[in-house]
């Protein structure tokens, strides 16, 4: 997890569209049926909106989706 | 659910119920087993077993009169299988290594009068109990052994006896057995084995009288048998006297639930289809030579019923049977902090039913399921992800954009009303369309038209209330109708109008179609296809006859696959399989293909897709009686859920505007984004279940407020999340102004500033 919460640093060259600014790695709360985390997911350092890259959002992500959802 | 109910369901399934052999052996030796061990050269295991099971398994082994041989389901396929011979040929691999007795002695006192079979398996009963067996018997011990066969040489015969000894039993001489009236006051119960004739006259006047069922005799704890020709019944004597002393010793019941002490019939049903006769192996006088034995017990069937099991994909993924399965939703609704391990499962089944109509008692994996997802959905315990999909997709057909309900075009009343249901109209909206035409042609009265889901993905998820909600407006729009017949080309819609709402007259498309001149411009094929029923229409089999004929006159050569009518499994889309686990449904539709190598004849329109998309050509008898173009219908690609969905709405719009002269229906603002999706793409966002319409909201919705991310290639990321599933779609807007997806990938994890939950209306255009 955390070498892919270090690749994540890849996204620091994508810039926010409403904002103009690059996104940096930010202390982000992703939560789910009760259960909160917390994550360091890029963001936007100006309006804050974050981006969930596809590759948490299908891995990780998922996985700790199903174990939420069977417990 | 409740604890009984769970029983009700397990007692329906046989797979656990002993083998055949097993039941017939007054011992219970797991034929069965022995078999399956001996087949594959494992004399050691199937000597344990052995040992396990009988009393004085050494000299048992060898003598045993094989009474299972009756019951055995060979019998008529080769002949019985010679188990008292693979038994036999077991032991005689050299001495069995007999465990030792480590039950600590419980202090009871338990006389044996007697030195013969029934009377020493009754002493190596109460060994195993805890009892301090006393045995009264001739010194000469081992004769009354050696003189039953020779097959029980002295040796044989010693070691029995030693292991008695060591196992604490104490031999004494006949003339140490006291008066029979005083015997019980030094003893706490007794039993006499009568195939010895000591103990016979020792307790001749006892004995005269006995219940068969206990071996009471006319002294209070003295128990008596052994007197049968049959070794083993003599050996089984022995065992249920020694049972009836422990029950007298406890104060039970002598009479109470001994039905299955002896030889009985096992409730387990196995069925002789397809299994070749083979004849037995002679058995020569010396025995069976270990090779013998491998080769007879390779004639056992290994007796089980798993007949619901055989060809379900479903069962077959999950690895067990029915009662193993009920078990398990058991338990899985029943964990109050933990992980449900069988959600999964509970959520997988297609709920076809197929279980239940060949099942010998009925057990309905649909009916077990079907409830467990009804309490898991009341619990608050369903996954979300399992079934939201569908219910979605639902409430979008049922909402206005996807629905219709008109008389026909200038009548003011309806004799018929035609349901195509969702998946048709999503599927084949220009047969749709031909096929109403076809039904005001034909049908006299009034043909109205219906385009609304039947409420089935509710039913499936378990959702009870919001199926009511469904059949509350299903049958008060049907009356605002004038209580026409409801003309159903779906048969799962069908099935579900006539469980849930039986006053709405309803027939099948199918039978319409029968009892009507055909569609001129038929084009039946050139080869011959298997008819493939759907599932749902197990029940109504005169829509499958109807179907058969209407292919007949419409020129259609085709046969039966190996299963078919009520033996027809689901293609993966019923119950919601192919929401819940699209992995098992492409199996379940791979595996009805393989029920025959012709191309698939077919009547439901998702079969049809599930079947295209597992590999199986198979083509709708609808494209054959109203074909569209000129190319082999089997060549039609499947139908997606976004192209369903956008059908249903072209359909809707298309036929307000030809048929009713209406308005068009006003678009969505973001409707007239238009997207370019490369194949690869479309494939990607179908597996991730993201809709067309969904990309299109996002982009349309990260170029109205601005509110994207912008990759260093250059391409564009938006987000949206509707309601309970966050999407993020990669795009390029093109010159002409479309645009390109790239990808698409969502979560259902709310993540702080990632997308708000909002849909994309008119109000965000006039934001930017």
């Amino acid at each position: 997890m955390k070498e892919l919460m270090k690749s994540f640093e890849k996204y620091t060259k994508t810039e926010c569209g409403a904002c103009g600014r690059f996104l940096e790695l930010q202390k982000t709360e992703v939560t789910y049926l009760g259960s909160v985390f917390t994550l360091e997911l890029p963001a936007c350092p100006s309006c804050g909106t974050v981006f969930v890259p596809e590759e948490l959002a299908t891995g990780k992500m998922l996985e700790v989706e199903k174990i939420l959802e069977d417990k | 659910m409740e604890k009984a109910k769970l029983l009700e369901f397990e007692s329906k399934c046989v797979q656990e119920e002993p083998p055949y052999c097993q039941a017939a052996c007054p011992l219970h030796l797991d034929g069965r087993a022995l078999c399956a061990f001996v087949r594959e050269g494992r004399f050691d295991d199937a000597g344990k077993l052995i040992e396990r099971t009988l009393p004085l398994p050494e000299a048992l082994a060898r003598i045993c009169d094989a009474p299972c041989r009756e019951a055995c389901l060979r019998h008529g396929l080769g002949g019985s299988v010679e188990l008292g011979a693979v038994e036999r040929a077991c032991v005689e691999q050299g001495p069995l290594r007999r465990a030792p007795l480590l039950i600590p002695k419980n202090g009871k006192k338990v006389a044996v009068i007697g030195g013969a079979l029934s009377a020493l398996c009754a002493a190596s009963d109460g060994l195993r109990k805890g009892y301090s067996v006393t045995v009264f018997c001739s010194e000469e011990r081992s004769g009354l052994l050696t003189s039953l066969s020779p097959r029980i040489t002295e040796e044989i015969a010693h070691r029995e006896l030693a292991w008695l000894e060591k196992g604490g039993a104490r031999f004494l001489p006949p003339d140490a057995l006291p008066p029979l009236s005083e015997l019980l006051g030094g003893f706490d119960a007794a039993f006499a084995g009568l195939d010895d004739p000591f103990a016979a006259h020792a307790t001749a006047e006892a004995t005269r009288t006995r219940i068969p069922a206990s071996l009471e005799t006319g002294i209070e704890g003295l128990f008596a048998g052994g007197d049968s020709p049959s070794f083993i019944l003599r050996a089984a004597d022995g065992r249920r006297g020694m049972k009836s002393a422990e029950r007298f010793l406890q104060g039970a019941s002598l009479l109470s639930s001994r039905e299955k002490e002896g030889a009985y019939s096992t409730r387990l049903f196995t069925s002789a289809e397809g299994i070749s006769t083979v004849k037995s192996e002679p058995v020569p006088p010396e025995g069976y030579s270990p090779e013998e034995a491998v080769r007879e017990a390779k004639r056992c069937i290994l007796c089980e019923c798993m007949e619901c099991v055989k060809h379900c994909a479903y069962m077959r993924h999950y690895k067990g049977y029915p009662k193993k399965f009920a078990r398990e939703i058991y338990n899985n609704l029943s964990v109050i902090q933990g992980t449900r391990l069988a959600n999964g499962m509970i959520n997988s089944c297609s709920l076809c039913g197929r279980c239940e109509r060949i099942c010998p008692n009925g057990f309905s994996m649909a009916e077990l399921c079907r409830e467990a997802r009804r309490e898991m959905f009341l619990q608050e315990k369903m996954p979300p992800s399992a079934h939201d999909f569908a219910l979605e997709d639902m409430r979008f057909n049922n909402s206005p954009r996807a629905t219709l309900l008109r008389h026909e075009p200038e009548k003011e009343t309806s004799a018929y009303l035609f349901l195509p249901g969702c998946r048709l109209a999503g599927s084949c909206p220009e047969q749709t369309t031909a096929l109403y035409s076809f039904l005001r042609d034909r049908l006299e009265g009034g043909v109205g038209l219906w385009l609304r889901c039947c409420g089935a993905p509710a039913d499936w998820a378990g959702r009870e209330e919001e199926l009511r909600h469904e059949t509350a407006k299903i049958a008060e729009e049907w009356k605002s109708m004038g209580s026409p017949i409801v003309v159903a080309a779906c048969t799962s819609c069908l099935a579900l109008f006539r469980r849930e709402t039986p006053s709405i007259k309803t027939v099948s498309l199918w039978e319409i179609l029968d009892g009507a001149e055909l569609p001129e411009g038929f084009r039946p094929l050139e080869r011959n296809l298997a008819v493939a029923d759907p599932c749902t229409a197990a029940h109504s089999p005169e829509v499958g006859a109807a179907v058969r004929r209407v292919a007949s006159r419409a020129g259609v050569r085709f046969q039966e696959p190996s299963l078919s009518g009520d033996l027809s499994f689901c293609c993966g889309f019923g119950g919601l399989q192919e929401c819940a686990n699209s992995t098992l449904a492409a199996l379940s539709a791979e595996s009805r293909g393989e029920e025959s190598s012709l191309d698939f004849l077919v009547y439901c329109s998702m079969c049809r897709n599930l079947f295209v998309q597992a590999g199986k050509p198979a083509v709708h008898l609808l494209d054959i009686l109203l074909p569209q173009g000129d190319d082999d219908p089997a060549e039609r690609p499947p139908v997606g859920y976004s192209e369903q969905r956008e059908n249903r709405v072209g359909l809707v719009r298309a036929l307000r505007a030809s048929l009713w002269k209406e308005e068009d229906i006003v678009n969505e603002p973001h409707e007239s984004l238009r997207l370019v999706i490369p194949p690869e793409v479309k494939k990607t966002l179908a597996k991730r279940r993201i809709l067309a319409d969904t990309v299109r909201r996002a982009i349309w919705s990260a170029e109205r407020s601005g509110r994207k991310m912008k990759q260093l290639n250059g391409a564009l990321i938006a987000s949206l999340r509707p309601a309970s599933v966050t999407y993020w779609v990669e795009y390029a807007p093109g010159a002409d102004g479309s645009f390109e997806v790239r990808n698409g990938w969502s979560h259902r994890m709310s993540v702080a500033g990632a997308a708000e939950e909002r849909a994309p209306d008119a109000s965000i255009g006039e934001k930017a």
